[in-house]
């Protein structure tokens, strides 16, 4: 299996573990859906780091976590600039129809996803040299 | 340690995890899931194991008692919550996963893609979580069509036992229509490869029909007549009522727990569609493509699986075509037959799948986090009754919602005329449908509480 499918995979488990916490965070323990988000956020970055570490760049030489850590949320953060400017280009260019916005959505995070894979495939999780 | 396990069972566990943690996300909307959710409460209350009830002293004889028992017993154990109900249909769904699991290792298909394709599926998905019979009826029917194939093909009496502890299992979770389904799907089978006369043969030889039936009946048929005993009329209702004329008469007004749904003939294949949402219009993708449709051909499987596969997967649309009196959820059964045939077509993961198979999740996280808060208010009364004090009498206006007795603990009260408050304790709450709220006056010791789209609760002091 190659490292992309791997690294959608990892993004895939991280999306539901995200929607997951996020659930749990503003159901049972009531918090705001902004704290939830942010929380949720954090540890989906958490338990993507950990599982392309481990998973899909497992063959590299690594630097220490805690570094890689601070990097995959500084990619993740990075990521979402394209996605909104794609997501938002889309919006201004599209009729304003909830199908032409589930559309921009997903190439937003088409583009996002790209932009975190080539991220941590050459920053975070870049050989040490 | 991590890189050991093969990733897709990082997303595999990612949808269940997410399944497991929607379970308290939403409350029980009426009809089917309060209803059913009501009908475990009574039972847990009452104590009464024998007969499902409608209301107190009221039998339920529409479904047999297997999904009630699982939720009345998880109520007792961890305390009634939407939690503790819905969770043994989950964990029945895992069964089911692990049961499709050895069935696809012994065929030498991807048991992790097949797991994959079967949790992502919108029916199962739905099902794996919601109190209703759907659960429990495809664990029997998987249980019985694994346990057929593999006892078939290697001549192994264990697996057909597994069939029939699964027709039992399925006679207590729905019925008599575990017989049909499984029937509609093994006899064409049985006559397209083998012809009538050897086929019969071949299934007189290979399969221990007398012993498997007797250990059917032993599984199933104690509670039949347990049931029947307790409240007689119930085998005829339940029987020639909720088994035929049910299906064959659009409307049926023999039902004595609603009313009988009246779809266009055909529909069920339109249902299939949805409830095999995404697999569904990704295996006719698959099917387009020559190189696809070769793979299930070019497989030696030492059975004629394809062929298994197809007609187990539509054997609840054959059964339902000329019924108008059905729900999409009724396709179910059929389900992991899909998850198999996709497996054997595609036989790898691919970045296409990946991206299917998260489809779900999200169309439930959108559903959850959008819809779901505006069908709550619209359809179920759990906020309505949220704040109500528990010693004051709660009374509701002409009809009670099954959302409204599960969440006020069974106390609440139906009553036809006005008149009938006379003889009520003050203060109470009165529960009136919007529609009947025109003349205030006839309310004028009541203090508007609140209200959800279709009632109002009033405080009458």
């Amino acid at each position: 299996m190659n490292a992309k499918i791997k690294f959608l995979i990892v993004g895939g488990f991280a999306f539901l573990v995200d929607a997951s916490v996020y659930l749990i965070l503003t159901g049972e323990l009531q918090l705001s859906p902004l704290s939830a988000r942010v929380l949720a956020f954090t540890i989906a970055v958490l338990v993507t780091c950990t599982c392309n570490r481990f998973i899909t760049f497992a063959n590299r030489i690594h630097q220490q976590f805690y570094k890689q850590y601070a990097l995959a949320l500084l990619a993740g953060l990075i990521s979402l600039l394209p996605n909104l400017v794609v997501f938002l280009g889309m919006l201004f260019v599209l009729p304003n129809t909830i199908v032409f916005e589930l559309f921009a959505f997903m190439c937003g995070t088409i583009i996002g996803i790209i932009s975190n894979f080539v991220l941590s495939d050459k920053l975070v999780f870049a050989e040490k040299a | 340690m991590l890189n050991r396990i093969h990733p897709i069972w990082f997303l595999i566990s990612g949808i269940l995890l997410f399944r497991l943690v929607s379970l308290t996300f939403y409350p029980l909307i009426d009809t089917t899931e309060a209803r059913y959710g009501e009908i475990a409460r009574i039972m847990l209350e009452t104590q009464n194991w024998v007969t499902p009830q409608f209301d107190y002293n009221v039998p339920f004889w529409g479904k047999p008692p297997l999904h009630t028992w699982a939720s009345a017993a998880f109520g007792g154990v961890l305390g009634v919550s939407e939690f503790s109900l819905r969770l043994p249909h989950l964990l029945v769904s895992l069964i089911t996963l692990f049961v499709v699991s050895v069935f696809a290792k012994r065929f030498n298909i991807s048991a992790s893609l097949v797991i994959l394709v079967l949790a992502s599926t919108l029916g199962f998905f739905v099902a794996s979580g919601m109190i209703m019979t759907d659960a429990f009826l495809l664990l029997g029917m998987t249980m019985a069509m694994v346990g057929f194939a593999l006892a078939w093909r290697d001549n192994s009496n264990s697996f057909a036992y597994l069939g029939f502890i699964g027709i039992g299992v399925g006679l207590l979770a729905k019925g008599p229509i575990i017989l049909v389904l499984i029937g509609l799907a093994i006899v064409p089978w049985l006559l397209v490869n083998y012809g009538l006369v050897n086929g019969v043969k071949a299934l007189y030889r290979k399969i221990p029909l007398f012993k498997g039936l007797a250990l059917t009946l032993a599984i199933s048929l104690p509670w039949y007549l347990l049931a029947e005993s307790a409240t007689p009329g119930f085998l005829n209702y339940f029987i020639v009522g909720e088994h035929f004329l049910r299906f064959v008469q659009s409307g049926w007004e023999g039902d004595l727990y609603g009313t009988a749904h009246s779809e266009p003939r055909g529909i069920i294949w339109a249902y299939w569609i949805i409830v095999a949402f995404p697999w569904s219009l990704y295996f006719a993708g698959l099917l387009v493509m020559k190189k696809y449709r070769a793979a299930l051909s070019q497989h030696k499987f030492n059975f004629y699986l394809p062929s298994y596969l197809i007609c187990w997967l539509i054997s609840p649309m054959l059964l339902f075509t000329m019924s108008g009196n059905i729900l999409p959820i009724y396709v179910l059964p059929g389900i992991p037959a899909l998850a198999l045939l996709v497996a054997i077509m595609l036989q790898q993961i691919k970045f296409s799948v990946v991206m299917t198979s998260l489809l779900t999740p999200i169309l439930m996280l959108i559903y959850l986090t959008i819809e779901l808060p505006k069908l709550s208010n619209e359809k179920g009364d759990k906020t309505l009754l949220s704040n109500i004090d528990r010693e004051f009498d709660l009374y509701y206006l002409h009809k009670r919602s099954f959302s409204g007795r599960f969440y006020s603990s069974g106390k609440a009260m139906k009553i036809d005329l006005i008149d009938e408050l006379s003889a009520a304790d003050y203060p109470f709450y009165l529960v009136v449908n919007r529609k009947n709220f025109v003349s205030k006056e006839v309310f004028d010791e009541c203090e508007d509480i609140t209200s959800n789209k279709r009632r109002i609760l009033l405080l009458c002091k």
